[in-house]
């Protein structure tokens, strides 16, 4: 029996194996493009054939999928937004005209969060394009360390929003117990983290940071659980070097940020267990192409523009050039160390191209702004608003401090917060004022921070021209960036 | 299929699995025999193998016409 390979061996086996799909994980670059053109025209003509909306765009824009001779022709299939997969949705209720099936054919319906206050997106999944969500997930998880011995604890809703219902699914397919942490309140899913001796939590960052000031309130030591991985997704909050660091010290845990979105149904990239300051994009099943706003023209590496996402994955709703408004910079797969030849978004999603305030002159991105609070400890949760007083634009920084902060280090903070706010905004001057304790609001799903209150027709436009497209401030990490003991900073400051 | 999207052989173990891939493929190509039970489970079964071929580049295709 001796020579009898068993499934525990096998496990083993495979376990310690370094890549989920070490064949194209690690593929030459030319390979790699020949292998995206291959499916990119499988995927046009699917489109072409199956979809009346795509019939109609490619027929406008002069296209036929027999075009697409080499890589560079991609440039030549019409781009998508999302004002046209809505109008489509509304226009021929209840999913349009892009699916390439009607609802028969699939086996779930999902929409956006619609957090950002417009109407849902609808989309459907056929029973293969369920299955190729999860795999998206196992290439993030895997490259983390998580495996078949795991226990994955999940926080999220567990409704129509799509949101972590891939990881889910990821997590059983590695083999992970899988713990659903749906339908409950915070104090209960911390109590189940540890009751379960959860190894892996899956959450938005900032309920990564809700659920540790919970363990906080109720006397749990989450440093001291079994947690060692956090996996983030759902704001661009997870690549901020100051914020993935604060969830790191109060988890005692490494967290790794991916970013999805409905209209793929899953994620695209996802940061490797080196944390080299960025996420690999998951090129065998994805074309990320970063244009310039103004011109639709592809930047090179290293300039910032707008995320334009084609998809091999999803049957039921094709996607060719998907404007994603998702602010992105792209280095080469040289960045990291991982061994991946897959190009990586340096500090994951930076924004939105159409987040950007205008204050006086001044350009503001919420994210920067965040990186700044992220910093002090003592702030638990902070607001953005914008206001005009007279004719004059006024921006506020509402934080609200961990209780017991006492005046004098209140005091400390607040002249921190307006000197850095002010350096990392050509010396813009923010009001900061100190909320009450528990008056901001709270989230479990996408955070909403800022709140333009200035008059519509007085708001200078925010759509960010080609030409002065530039990355939020503090936004590179550096290699590394994310070890919870690197990057604290102390009451001195 | 002997060869994968780009060209290369197939490996042995590969080439298991394509013949794996066409054989639940030809199975709902034609699934009037078998119970409702057989069918669902083949086309999970076959969902999960084309994510294999796919992340293989062993073949690349959509699958709605055979329930999946």
């Amino acid at each position: 029996m001796a020579d009898v390979v068993t499934a525990r061996d096998e496990e083993v086996h495979v376990s310690s194996a370094e890549f989920w799909n070490p064949k194209t994980e690690t593929l030459a670059r030319e390979d790699l493009r020949a292998l995206q053109l291959a499916k990119l025209r499988y995927v046009a003509q699917w489109a072409e054939a199956r979809s009346p909306f795509y019939r109609r765009s490619f027929a406008r824009a002069g296209f036929r999928s027999d075009q697409l001779k080499t890589f560079r022709d991609l440039a030549r299939i019409p781009l998508l937004t999302r004002d046209e997969w809505m109008n489509s949705q509304l226009g021929r209720p209840p999913f349009g005209e892009l699916p390439a099936a009607g609802p028969a054919a699939a086996i779930r319906l999902h929409t956006t969060s619609g957090t950002s206050g417009r109407t849902p997106l609808r989309a459907l999944d056929s029973r293969k394009d369920w299955c190729w969500t999860a795999e998206m997930w196992c290439y993030a998880l895997w490259a983390v360390g998580v495996r078949a011995g795991d226990i994955g604890y999940v926080g999220f809703g567990y409704g129509s929003f799509i949101g972590f219902w891939g990881l889910h699914n990821g997590l059983e397919k590695i083999g992970a117990l899988t713990v659903p942490g749906g339908a409950q309140t915070t104090a209960q899913r911390v109590r189940q983290i540890v009751d379960f001796d959860a190894t892996v939590v899956a959450s938005t960052p900032t309920y990564a940071l809700r659920l540790a000031q919970e363990a906080r309130a109720l006397g749990i030591d989450l440093p001291g659980s079994k947690v060692h991985t956090v996996i983030l997704s759902g704001e661009p909050a997870g690549s901020i070097p100051e914020t993935k660091a604060l969830i790191e010290e109060h988890w005692g845990a490494k967290a790794y940020d991916t970013a999805g979105m409905t209209e793929i149904s899953t994620i695209f990239m996802f940061e490797p267990k080196e944390q080299p300051g960025g996420c690999h994009v998951i090129e065998d099943h994805f074309i990320e192409e970063v244009l310039d706003p103004a011109t639709d023209e592809e930047l090179p590496y290293g300039e910032p523009g707008e995320r334009v996402c084609t998809s091999f994955g999803r049957s039921m709703i094709p996607l060719l050039r998907y404007r994603t408004a998702d602010l992105v910079v792209k280095v080469p797969h040289t960045a990291a160390t991982s061994g991946r030849t897959w190009d990586l978004y340096q500090g994951g999603i930076l924004g939105r191209v159409d987040d950007m305030k205008l204050v006086r002159g001044t350009n503001v991105y919420p994210r920067t702004v965040e990186s700044i609070v992220r910093g002090f400890p003592e702030i638990e949760e902070f607001q953005i608003e914008l206001v005009r007083a007279d004719i004059r634009d006024e921006i506020i920084l509402h934080v609200e401090l961990v209780p017991g902060v006492g005046e004098t280090r209140w005091m400390q903070i607040y002249a921190s917060l307006r000197r850095e706010l002010a350096d990392a905004h050509e010396g813009l001057q923010f009001r900061v004022e100190r909320a009450d304790e528990g008056s901001l609001p709270r989230f479990e799903l996408k955070a909403r921070r800022l709140t333009d209150r200035r008059p519509a027709s007085a708001v200078p436009a925010t759509t960010v021209p080609a030409t002065t497209v530039t990355a939020p401030a503090t936004t590179a990490p550096a290699p590394g960036a994310g070890d919870a003991d690197a990057r604290r900073r102390g009451d001195s400051r | 299929m002997s060869t994968d999207l780009l060209g290369r052989a197939l490996t042995a173990e590969e080439q298991r699995v394509a013949d794996l891939y066409e054989e639940l493929k030809s199975l709902l190509s034609d699934s009037s025999g078998l119970p409702p039970c057989a069918v669902a489970n083949l086309r999970s079964a076959l969902a999960s193998v084309a994510v294999t071929v796919a992340d293989l580049g062993i073949a690349y295709e959509h699958l709605i016409d055979y329930g999946c």
